[in-house]
């Protein structure tokens, strides 16, 4: 899309931020309004496809490189699983809410609710990391026919 | 009622993957069949005259316990609405290899011309 | 609460995600991780045996928490299953070297064997849901893992059928939990005792269950539902075709239809009986369908459905309780005739397919194997066409005993059908000159981690014909015949009403 007009490429840089920062809202708010790690994740990958179709693949993956997205892919999973089996180390039960025993707050504040809180931001970050990749998979990279090998081109 | 609305959108997406025969076309009536089950789902944790079931304060809790609806369900349908995300995805990435390879997303065409290379 | 029963899951789960952040040059090192933690999952279930119980993920007490369920029917198919899985992965070091990514092979295999070890253990139907589907999303990527075109049709058939029987099931699920209010099954069980609340035959608890079963026999690729299967086995790679057609089908086909129709639906008389004739169909048109297969590979899974046929019509007369009043030694016999016929169908299928894959491994491409190239092993087909001194004879012959011993019109069709069908492989493989291969074990330098699992599987299709002797069958067969009865009924303690 070689024809991009000024406005689209102007407002875009200035809305992201802001789409950026409704994700995390509803990723740390999780435990209390309505939200959480999955629709937070979708949000914060919202605003780098926003980049994606204003701006461009350079722009795209000048804000969240390729590489980047993958390896906070497999460790936000990580992240959680290794939350899970400690909760054997402290409590002897998998999966359990360890830190509501350790950090007990009052209802309705950031910190009650123990480990949801940590388990929201890791699943946050992996959806972020996961739809970022597929939008960029299907729109982006092609196959070249001698080399069979995947290529980025330009959209 | 609503069940029987629910159960009829699952059928016209069934007959749509039954009888398309465009790849896209599938693709979209896999979706209207998810989304049906997901309704479905939803609607059976309905309490009559019930209010959503968010605390936001410390009193509410038993008007919550009492009069809410049931967030169960809603829970599930969290789980399924994301697998049926993955799917989708992996299904669109697969058509559109496809289309770069034999250029087309008619399914009958697809067949005729693999049999007519292998 | 045993530690080792969430381990089981967790393990497989970790590998795949510690494997995705390896990067391509580090392929020794994904492949000692590989073969490390498939024998770690070994060891795991090998400790879990004669342990029956609960374990509640995170304390919470059910119908509010999610629990996990073990019985000597799961650690039956768990002990296949992690076997299989391990021979398999040891098999997949040496031949993935033809594929170019192995890192996400191994993701996807072990995410499949994560979801497949959930489906065996999970203690409520919608967890069991979950799992199902974390093992078959891994199977469709592994379907179309070659990236040709032909096996991207293939991946796309398998894609849209799975999507189908997942959105079916997720249904049947719904429609329970809006009449019954939890989906946990020892709850489940106990709550759908009076079916009399209903006048007529379509209410929608009989809608729910032949939704299941829709659902699960698309996933078992039973014969009204297989489309997907042939073409599928066709262009996987051949430990991942042998890992499909093995644990996947068998665990979150046979056994998840299985424990859902006698656990949750316990009530409704008639759905045995339903199970039973479609595995009887199962087994006829398998048969039949095989004399139209070009290839192999083709053959070969349309017999498997066929075994797989036997395998539902046995345990689906076993369970039934109408069969347990009127001839309860034929049904004892068959559900132990069943649960052998697991065992013989998850050691007797890897070896048909990892023979394709040593012909791959050593041309480079995807040859078809005609009769005049010698074989390496000839013990799967002799075991799946039932011949004497193999498994496979025994537990078929316990199957249509059975059929005969239920006495009644239909157990007698049922039991000359099954007997006709079987004679009918021997003669269907005769035909296609499987059964006259010449056997060589020299062929030109095959990898001995090839060769290992391939030789191990033969001697097992020998040596699993022992499992009929009584000591050995009392050890493993019978405790999981009599849990194949709904669970509610040992219910556990931990339930409060």
């Amino acid at each position: 899309m070689k024809n991009r007009s000024l406005i689209t490429v102007v407002i875009s840089r200035w809305v992201s931020p802001f789409i950026f920062l409704y994700g995390i809202y509803i990723i740390l708010y999780g435990h209390i309004s309505p939200g959480g790690g999955f629709p937070g994740g979708v949000i914060l990958a919202c605003s780098f496809i926003l980049a994606l179709l204003a701006r461009g693949k350079n722009a795209a993956l000048k804000r969240l490189p390729y590489g980047l997205a993958k390896k906070l892919d497999a460790s936000g999973a990580l992240v959680f699983l290794s939350l899970a089996l400690s909760g054997i180390f402290f409590t002897g039960v998998f999966f359990s809410n360890f830190l509501q025993k350790l950090m007990p707050g009052k209802p309705l504040q950031l910190i009650s609710g123990g480990t949801i809180l940590i388990i929201n931001i890791a699943i946050g970050v992996k959806i972020c990391a996961s739809v970022f990749l597929i939008i960029l998979f299907i729109s982006v990279l092609r196959i070249r026919k001698d080399k069979e090998i995947q290529t980025m081109e330009e959209n | 009622m609503l069940y029987i609305l629910t159960s009829f959108l699952f059928l016209i997406g069934l007959f749509g993957i039954i009888t398309q025969r465009n790849l896209i076309k599938i693709i979209i009536s896999i979706s209207i069949v998810e989304n049906a089950v997901n309704m479905f789902l939803v609607i059976a944790g309905y309490r009559n005259n019930g209010i959503a079931p968010i605390l936001t304060s410390e009193a509410d809790k038993a008007v919550i316990t009492a009069q809410s609806v049931d967030p169960f369900p809603q829970a599930m349908v969290i789980t399924s609405i994301v697998i049926g995300l993955s799917v989708l995805a992996l299904m669109v990435a697969i058509s559109l290899r496809l289309y770069h390879t034999y250029g087309t997303y008619n399914i009958d065409e697809i067949i005729k011309k693999q049999k007519e290379r292998s | 609460m045993n530690t080792l029963l969430p381990l089981t899951v967790a393990v497989p789960l970790g590998t795949g995600f510690i494997t995705a952040l390896l990067p391509k040059k580090l392929n020794r090192v994904s492949d000692i991780i590989a073969v490390f933690s498939a024998g770690v999952i070994l060891l795991n279930v090998i400790f879990l045996f004669g342990y029956e119980g609960i374990y509640e993920m995170g304390g919470w007490n059910p119908p509010m928490g999610i629990s996990l369920y073990i019985d000597s029917f799961s650690w039956l198919m768990l002990i296949g299953v992690s076997s299989v899985g391990f021979l398999l992965i040891l098999y997949s070091v040496k031949y993935m070297s033809i594929y170019t990514s192995r890192n996400r092979y191994y993701v996807l295999f072990f995410m499949m064997i994560a979801g497949i070890n959930g489906t065996l253990l999970a203690g409520d139907i919608f967890n069991r849901f979950v799992y199902v589907e974390l093992a078959a999303i891994s199977s469709y990527i592994l379907v179309g893992f070659g990236c040709s075109s032909r096996s991207l049709s293939a991946a796309i058939k398998f894609t849209v059928l799975g999507a189908l029987a997942s959105a079916v099931t997720l249904f049947s699920i719904a429609i329970l939990y809006a009449l019954y209010g939890t989906v946990n099954i020892a709850h489940l069980g106990a709550e759908i005792t009076n079916l009399h609340s209903y006048n007529s035959f379509f209410n929608p608890l009989t809608l729910s269950a032949f939704m299941m079963v829709i659902g699960f026999g698309i996933k078992a690729a039973v014969i009204p539902f297989h489309i997907w299967q042939p073409d599928a086995l066709e262009t996987a790679p051949s430990p991942a075709a042998a890992a499909i057609s093995t644990i996947l089908i068998t665990s979150t086909g046979v056994y998840a239809m299985l424990r859902t129709a006698y656990a949750v639906f316990n009530s409704i008389t008639q759905l045995p009986y339903l199970i039973a004739f479609i595995g009887l169909i199962s087994v006829v048109f398998g048969t039949l369908y095989a004399y139209s297969a070009e290839t192999y590979k083709k053959t070969i899974s349309y017999h498997s459905i066929s075994q797989i046929g036997y395998i539902i019509l046995g345990l689906g007369l076993g369970g039934s309780p109408i069969v347990h009043q009127t001839a309860p030694e034929a049904a004892a016999l068959a559900a132990t005739g069943s649960l052998f016929h697991i065992i013989n169908y998850l050691i007797f299928t890897p070896v048909l397919f990892l023979k394709e894959g040593v012909y791959e491994y050593l041309s480079g491409k995807e040859k078809d194997s005609n009769t005049d190239y010698p074989t390496v092993s000839k013990a799967g087909i002799f075991s799946l066409a039932g011949i004497p001194p193999f498994g496979g004879f025994i537990s078929k012959l316990m199957i249509i005993a059975a059929c005969f011993m239920t006495g009644g019109l239909p157990g007698i069709i049922a039991g000359i059908i099954a007997s006709a069908a079987a004679v009918h492989t021997v003669l269907s493989l005769t035909k296609k000159d499987l059964l006259k291969l010449k056997t060589s074990l020299e062929l030109k330098n095959i990898p001995g981690f090839m060769k290992t699992p391939i030789l191990f599987l033969s001697f097992m299709c020998l040596a699993s014909s022992l499992l009929f002797l009584p000591v050995l069958r009392q050890r493993f067969l019978e405790p999981a015949r009599t849990n194949i009865i709904p669970i509610h009924e040992q219910k556990p303690e931990s339930i409060k009403k």
